[in-house]
């Protein structure tokens, strides 16, 4: 199944510009999404989205599909084909 | 150790902390106007810091010679106690860096004490060693010679849209 | 007398033409903080009710706090209140950042108190503890940007700082907002017609006196503590200096909540076009910030290509870019920051012009607005030259619409009919700003209970639901919303009356506050205090408006996000269920639950027994 993955603000160009696209095995995790990030972009991709303890970094935000996986089922959020993960950095405003 | 308080004026945007810190550390209020270090805010978008250079004109100029350079850093201070607030030395500084203040009638001005380095959240003040200084110097004196605030009105700020 | 305050305040009757220095009354100081906190006890102790706004009866605050023009990170602000001639919620209030708060500071005076109305336009002068009132004659009818240069000329000193109304503001075009030198508003409430209506055209001010805190060394250590934090936190230290407030487009798109064709949806597939990112990458030349920011979120952008080219200025902010792009259909930078530079220009508020054209957009579509009614513009979705046009025609009351939507969304409503009320997305007469209710249910209550109307900023409930500050909560459901809003609003009221900039609270805390506080003024201040006297001012806005009649009814939104599921995005299918969420704010808050009206017994806990005796009044009335 095929994945598109953005990033935003400061994490702009941390994929190289624009969106991504993965190809995934069916019923991938958020989880499987990020390490095979992980691996396509090397260690300055991995270092950003995961921690030492291979935990997600804590300023980091993830949305599936506008949602905060926070509050769906984390890192082990299913994933389906056509599926929109953005990755943004803490943002505010007015 | 020599070192030379430079500012890149790109980075500058206008919001005076370096004023206000430097007033504070000096006279413990909060008094951008009393500060060394002045901040050049006009339309359209020019923001930039003036600042003493060290150049030494005011030195000799001083009748009481309250006014000399610190053999080790090459600081140019104002000795208060000598000073008697004349202000022939604000006559003469071709920057406008030097001023009596109206609180202690002495003169002040700028004895790299690092508050406005320090506290710049843009981190345009910045201490160098005199050769990576060159540019930096060079860059603010070409802008402010041939930078013309009246031109860049008449280019841009008028918008041809209605 | 505690160290902070410039310790007066400033009355003037334009009336009579007279002026005095008043000490400020330690109580007010003690138990009321500054800024809004001053202007609540002032306004319930002085403003009649039933004044008409735009009469001389009006009173009109300008005020800062102990913290403004002090080295507390991002202190360069400053506010204004009145009655509002736009809303219904009574209570006006408007903040803006630029220069002047400062400097009203070190010209000798914490607040202004302005009634009565001048024979002739006329404008303040403040330079350190003088006052004039001249002739403004030959300013009056000229825009923000000329005023300026004209002033700066004959005062002959371009370091001064000066407040302004536009032409919007003379004409009491009810959107009008107060411009702070060229690029800053205090936009909200109409309050540019209430200076209007007095025919005040500016406040200038040169201040040389000193401004003291108690203990100057440990405020120090407090500042440098403080900064420390907004340095290392990835909001205040990264993303806001970088994007500006900009950055939230493309996340709030994300999360379905970018309001869109008049809050008919909250997404679109081309809002990448408006987002700070693209801003970067097109039209901005540099970040600028208010006087002593620390964060600098300002943009300064110049349009160099197409047909806006030559419009430079400083702006847009997020507020803007939503109102003259998404709400209005229109995906192109060089439009909106046109039009967010004719708004600087005229003196008229961003974001209510951008919603109210949104409005006439969605009227025009559903032939409620014909092109009769419009004048001849053809106010389709995303036109930008007809949105842009619109601005100015509303700022000068030109033609039929422009004049008829410078009276604001209920008078206009009231006029057109045929139903077009529906359609307004404004709560007590406020329009509402760039966050969809039904996609932010906390940010919905917040919208509902705002005392000045339909606001985001009384609490940013935006801050919890989207970026887990203080803490994560899910934007769908109600659990904690009433408890997080009623926190939001207590420490931000106190934030307004220490008077510094909101975007502060990303990374402190009210402990941060009341350390800071407690070096400024000399006396104690603790977490516990700082929301307590947040309560408290709020608490005393909520009655200046509870007098006047607002209570639950008014504590509402529109039909839209009541009954009508969203089409689209993560929120798709759902409304908000504001009903449980106000039962549980009110019970929280100490309200009754029926009128919206704070109990008598809150009030007094609070130290409020004058107001306490109006909440009985009004209690036995209902």
């Amino acid at each position: 199944m095929k994945v598109r993955v953005r990033s935003f603000a400061a994490l702009s160009g941390l994929l190289g510009g624009d969106a991504v696209e993965l190809e995934l095995p069916e019923g991938s995790t958020v989880r499987d999404a990020l390490e095979a990030l992980g691996k396509r972009f090397g260690r300055r991709v991995k270092d950003v989205i995961f921690n030492g303890e291979g935990r997600l970094a804590r300023a980091l935000k993830v949305l599936v599909n506008g949602r905060d996986i926070d509050f769906l089922s984390g890192l082990m959020t299913t994933l389906k084909d056509g599926d929109e993960v953005f990755l943004f950095p803490p943002v505010g405003g007015g | 150790m020599v070192k030379v308080l430079t500012v890149d004026v790109e980075l500058c945007v206008g919001c005076e902390r370096c004023a206000l810190m430097c007033a504070f550390n000096k006279f413990k209020v909060f008094n951008p106007r009393r500060g060394a270090i002045h901040v050049v805010k006009m339309e359209p978008g020019i923001d930039a810091p003036v600042f003493c250079t060290q150049c030494g004109v005011c030195i000799n100029v001083c009748p009481v010679g309250a006014i000399y350079r610190d053999p080790k850093t090459r600081v140019v201070m104002v000795d208060e106690d000598r000073c008697n607030g004349c202000g022939a030395c604000v006559v003469v500084c071709p920057y406008g860096a030097i001023h009596v203040d109206p609180v202690t009638k002495k003169a002040f001005k700028c004895t790299y004490c690092g508050f406005c380095v320090k506290y710049c959240p843009q981190g345009a003040l910045k201490f160098v060693e005199p050769e990576e200084a060159l540019w930096l110097k060079r860059k603010s004196m070409a802008r402010s010679l041939t930078a013309s605030p009246t031109l860049a009105r008449k280019l841009w700020w008028r918008p041809p849209m209605r | 007398m505690p160290k902070g305050y410039a310790g007066k305040i400033l009355r003037v009757d334009l009336t009579s033409g007279k002026w005095k220095a008043e000490e400020l009354p330690e109580g007010l100081m003690r138990d009321f903080v500054g800024g809004n906190g001053f202007a609540a006890k002032i306004l319930f102790d002085e403003l009649k009710p039933g004044v008409d706004p735009l009469s001389p009866d009006n009173v009109l605050i300008f005020a800062t706090g102990p913290l403004t023009g002090t080295a507390f990170p991002s202190s360069g602000r400053w506010a204004a209140y009145a009655k509002s001639p736009l809303t219904t919620a009574v209570w006006g209030e408007a903040h803006s950042g630029g220069q002047w708060g400062p400097e009203l500071k070190y010209a000798g005076f914490d607040a202004i108190v302005i009634t009565g109305r001048a024979e002739k336009p006329v404008y303040i002068w403040i330079e350190d503890g003088q006052v004039e009132i001249r002739d403004a004659t030959h300013l009056w009818g000229k825009d923000v940007f000329d005023t300026d240069e004209i002033l700066k000329e004959e005062i002959g000193d371009e370091t001064i700082k000066a407040i302004y109304i536009g032409p919007a503001g003379e004409k009491l075009v009810r959107l009008a907002c107060i411009m702070d030198s060229l690029y800053r508003a205090a936009g909200r409430c109409g309050l540019g017609a209430v200076m209007g209506s007095k025919n005040l055209k500016a406040i200038v001010c040169r201040g040389s006196l000193d401004i003291e805190v108690e203990k100057p060394d440990e405020f120090l250590a407090v500042v440098d503590e403080l900064t420390e934090k907004m340095k290392e936190n990835p909001i205040t230290g990264e993303g806001l200096p970088m994007y500006g407030t900009d950055v939230l487009v493309n996340i709030i798109n994300a999360a379905g909540g970018l309001p869109t064709f008049n809050f008919q949806q909250g997404w679109h597939p081309e809002a990448w076009r408006i987002s700070g990112e693209h801003m970067r990458d097109t039209i901005l030349i540099k970040n600028r910030g208010c006087r002593f920011c620390w964060i600098r979120c300002a943009r300064y952008c110049a349009i160099t290509s197409g047909p806006y080219t030559g419009v430079v200025g400083e702006g847009p902010e997020y507020e803007t870019v939503w109102a003259f792009g998404s709400q209005c259909g229109v995906f192109r930078l060089d439009a909106i920051h046109a039009a967010n530079t004719l708004c600087n220009k005229y003196g008229i508020d961003t974001i209510s012009t951008g919603n109210i054209i949104g409005w006439a957009m969605e009227l025009y579509e559903r032939g409620i607005l014909t092109e009769e009614d419009t004048d001849g513009l053809d106010l389709r979705f995303g036109n930008h030259e007809a949105m842009v046009e619109l601005v100015e025609r509303i700022a000068l009351r030109k033609g039929k619409l422009g004049d008829l939507l410078a009276e604001g969304w209920l008078r206009a409503a009231e006029k057109i009919g045929k139903g077009s009320e529906r359609f307004i997305m404004g709560v007590k007469g406020l329009g509402l700003p760039a966050y969809s209710p039904r996609s932010f249910w906390g940010h919905a209550l917040a919208y509902a209970t705002s005392v000045r109307g339909g606001c985001h900023l009384r609490a940013y409930m935006i801050a919890a639901e989207v970026l887990g500050v203080p803490e994560k909560l899910d934007p769908l459901t109600t659990e904690r919303k009433a408890e997080m809003c009623k926190f939001f609003q207590d420490y931000f009221a106190f934030v307004d009356s220490s008077l510094v900039c909101k975007f502060v609270t990303f990374a402190l805390t009210p402990e941060d506050f009341a350390k800071a506080m407690t070096a400024c003024t000399g006396w104690d201040w603790d977490a516990d205090k700082v929301l307590l006297t947040g309560d408290r001012i709020y608490n005393l806005e909520r009655m200046i408006q509870c007098r006047e009649g607002v209570g639950r009814k008014d504590d509402t939104l529109p039909e839209r996000f009541l009954k009508e599921p969203a089409p689209v995005g993560p929120a798709k299918g759902k409304v908000v269920p504001l009903e449980k969420m106000l039962d549980e704010y009110y019970r929280l808050r100490g309200w009754d639950v029926q009128t919206g009206v704070p109990l008598p017994e809150t009030l007094r806990r609070l130290g409020l027994e004058e107001a306490a005796k109006v909440a009985e009044a009004l209690l036995k009335k209902s």
